[in-house]
This record gives structure tokens, sequence and C-alpha cells, in this order.
């Protein structure tokens, strides 16, 4: 008992003196450049890490231009605005297939493209009849 | 005794002072000019400690059996193992060869199953598990030893294979050129060294750092940081610290991971080579039909005129 107790403390202390010795080595890695990495892309994996992934449900949905409707999220996750998107919509529950289109794109050919900017999302549905009242339900959700 | 279970490994075998032959006596080695060598545990011992490579003593008497395709009942290391050096088991059959840093003998439980005679050296206390891995089989030898004063005469080998093992010696091109005498006329060297590129860069830069970290501490923290990567494959902050630090993601199960993981950063020396810098080594070595022979572009192969 008193020996399991002892290589538990061990191996507690090795875990946290060999956690805080390699953190502080990355540091100086990263901050020499001996390790190169695009430091928004940690910053963002890191904020996606801690901050919960923002999922809905579309409700009020409105036509803008040709196949394009625009749905607002009430909240804004980082869009293609900002960045790239981790953002997917869903029809019935399926993904669309094309994110990140272009809004002409979306408008003139539809098809399940869309596009997540600021704090709307502009898409159309699969089969390009009116995501309003097809009787489908349209969802989103963060990777 | 089990040194000599097998006539032909152990004629091999002679004085890496005076290249003699040796006799066994008692429980030492000896040969005519009264050099001795102790035989312990069955195994015969040419260096006195395991020196730079304390690491290596450590990890594979910790996972002895982990990479073994006998005990892991699958093909993986043979994969690996034809990948690397473009032999196949007609390549081998009857074959003396030598295991140039066995380890715990991942590639001599390939070369044995194929019916080669194979003389396994290392520098580190790994022979222990190499031993007692082989220690039923008559067509394997180990010994510890050091690359560059191997305890052979020249010439004595049809096949010498050294993979993923020059470039943790303190200078690759020099252990290279220390393996080929070793082979005979005609004969083959294949080996594998770390390439200069991708994970193996960045884990070049973490070596001087981490080869410091006691191995116990480091392995401890090994067991407990790659169940955790394992048990979330897509978590992103995982995946930010892989790319800083690429821990191990083989496939081949934890304990492969966990193993190889603290091999990537606990050896005192990793050196990581351009394909044409190992071509030239072979170039200068003068050996020939020089190729890579497989998708690993820094795995060699080349015959000896």
């Amino acid at each position: 008992m008193v020996h399991h107790l002892h290589s538990d403390m061990i191996r507690i202390a090795s875990i946290g003196l060999v956690s805080a010795y390699l953190a502080s080595v990355a540091v100086f890695l990263l901050l020499s450049r001996r390790i190169r990495v695009n430091p928004r892309g940690v910053m963002r994996a890191l904020a996606r890490s801690v901050v919960p992934r923002f999922s809905g449900v579309l409700t009020d949905i409105r036509h803008e231009q040709g196949y394009c409707h625009i749905a607002r999220l009430g909240a804004r996750p980082m869009s293609d605005r900002d960045g790239r998107s981790a953002l997917v919509v869903f029809e019935d529950g399926q993904p669309l297939p094309h994110p990140h289109s272009n809004r002409d794109e979306i408008r003139v050919r539809g098809g399940g493209r869309y596009s997540h900017w600021g704090e709307a999302v502009f898409f159309s549905s699969r089969d390009n009849t009116d995501p309003s009242c097809n009787g489908r339900r349209y969802t989103v959700r963060e990777t | 005794m089990a040194v000599v279970k097998n006539r032909r490994l152990f004629d091999a075998l002679a004085c890496p002072i005076c290249q003699a032959s040796l006799t066994l006596r008692g429980d030492a080695l000896r040969c005519s000019a009264a050099h001795a060598f102790p035989v312990v545990r069955e195994i015969p011992r040419f260096v006195a400690t395991d020196d730079y490579v304390d690491s290596f003593s450590f990890e594979w008497n910790t996972h002895k059996t982990t990479q073994l395709d006998t005990f892991r009942q699958d093909t993986s290391s043979e994969e690996i193992f034809r990948k690397k050096t473009g032999f196949g088991p007609d390549d081998l059959r009857g074959k003396l060869v030598l295991d140039a840093g066995v380890g715990a003998g991942r590639f001599t439980d390939v070369m044995a199953r194929w019916g080669a005679d194979v003389v396994g050296i290392d520098l580190s206390f790994a022979v222990e598990a190499a031993h007692h891995n082989f220690r039923d089989l008559e067509n394997v030898l180990v010994a510890q030893a050091d690359i560059a004063h191997l305890p052979f005469k020249p010439e004595t080998f049809d096949v010498v294979v050294s993979i993923g093992v020059l470039h943790h010696t303190p200078d690759t091109p020099r252990y290279f050129g220390a393996l080929v005498p070793y082979v005979k006329h005609g004969g083959t060297i294949a080996i594998w060294v770390y390439p200069a590129e991708g994970d193996f860069v960045t884990r070049k830069q973490w070596i001087p750092f981490t080869c410091r970290i006691p191995d116990r501490m480091f392995y401890e923290w090994c067991r407990w940081f790659v169940p955790l990567a394992h048990r979330h494959p897509n978590n992103p902050l995982l995946g930010c610290i892989y790319r800083i630090f690429p821990f191990s993601r083989q496939g081949l199960g934890l304990e492969n991971d966990i193993l190889d993981t603290f091999d990537g950063y606990s050896p005192r020396f990793h050196g990581i080579h351009a394909p044409a810098e190992v071509e030239q080594w072979f170039k200068d070595a003068g050996l020939t039909d020089i190729h890579n022979p497989g998708p690993w572009n820094t795995a060699m192969r080349g015959v000896r005129p």
C-alpha cells in the first residue's frame, strides 16, 4: 500500500515536472524560431479547444438573390470573413456539399453551395428549392 | 553454453583488438593474444558499458516484445523491413547476416524467420531483451558490441543491415564506413537513417533538451501523454501540440506509440540526412549497385565489389 502510494507520487511528480520542462522548452524553441508554426493557426486551435462549439437551427430564412437565401445566426463564430469558417450547414441532418462558396456561385448555381460570412449564412438547398418552405430542417454546427 | 549453440555464428566472432579467433574458456571468450571478453548471462560482451545509449537500454528492456511480429502476431515489422531494405525471404535464406544495432530484435526476428543466420549486436543493454527473445533460436546470436570496434574478421557477412541505428551514433558517416569492411566481396549492405525532413527536423531541435530528462521520468510522462492523445485524436489542442512536439501515431497500437515517442526524443544523438548525402557515403566506400530500395528516400543499398 505504502509502496503503491510512493510510486504514484513519483509518477505524478515526474509528469508534472516533465510537462513544465517541456512547456518551457517549447516556448524557447518557438520564440527563438527554431521551430516555426503559424501563430494564428495555433491561436485558433487553442481558442477552439476552450470555447464551446457553436450549433443551432436556422429559422429566420429569407430569400437573397437567385438560389441564395440568408439566415442570421444571432452569434458570431469565426466566419469566412475573419479567416476560414468551421461552420457546417446541414439539410435534414446531411451536410450541404460546398462550403466556402463564392456568393455569385450560390446565387447562380445553388446546389447546396454556402458561405458563412460575419453573422449570417448564405446558402442554397441541395435541389435549389426554397429552403424557407421546402419542409426541410436546416441546422448549423461548428466542427 | 548457449553462446556456441550455432558453430557458424560463433565462428563469426573475432577479437575486436587483434581480430584473432576466439575460444570459450571458463566464462569468457579469449583470443591467442590473451584478450578476454566476458560472457555474462549467455551474452558475449565486447564493451564495458552502454556509453551514450543508455536510453535504448531502458526502452528495449521495458518494451522487449512490443515491435516483434512474432509476439504481435502480425507482419508490421516485416513490411517495414521489406520497404527499407528491399529484401525478401529468398534474398536472405541461408545467408550470414549482421544486424548492426539489433535493439530488442525487431528485424532480426524477420530475418531469422526467413532462414538467415543472424548475428545481432548492440552497444546498449538492449542485448538482454534480444537474447531473451531469441534464446531458443539456433540461428541467432546476440552480442554487446560497438559498431566502431566490431568483434568480427573483415569480409565475414553476406549481408549487413542497420535500420534506424546509425543516426544515433556520434558520427553517422564514420560509423557507416566502419560496417563496410565486414561485408564479403559480392555481399550487400542496407541501411536506413533519419531523413532531413518533416517531423525528424522538428525532433532534432528538441533533442538537446529532452535527452537530458532522466529516462524513467520521461517514460512516465510518455505513458501519461500518449494515451491521452490516443483518446482524443481530433482534439485541436493536441493537434496544435503535435505540430510543435510531434509524438508517435503510427497506427500500430498504444504501446508502440508510447515506445516510439520515448524513442524519438530520448537518444543523445539524432542525425538527420539527405538522400544525396547517404548515396555519397556508399560511393565513398567504393560500393556498387547503389540504389534506394523502396519508398523511404534515405534507405540505401549497395554491393561490395
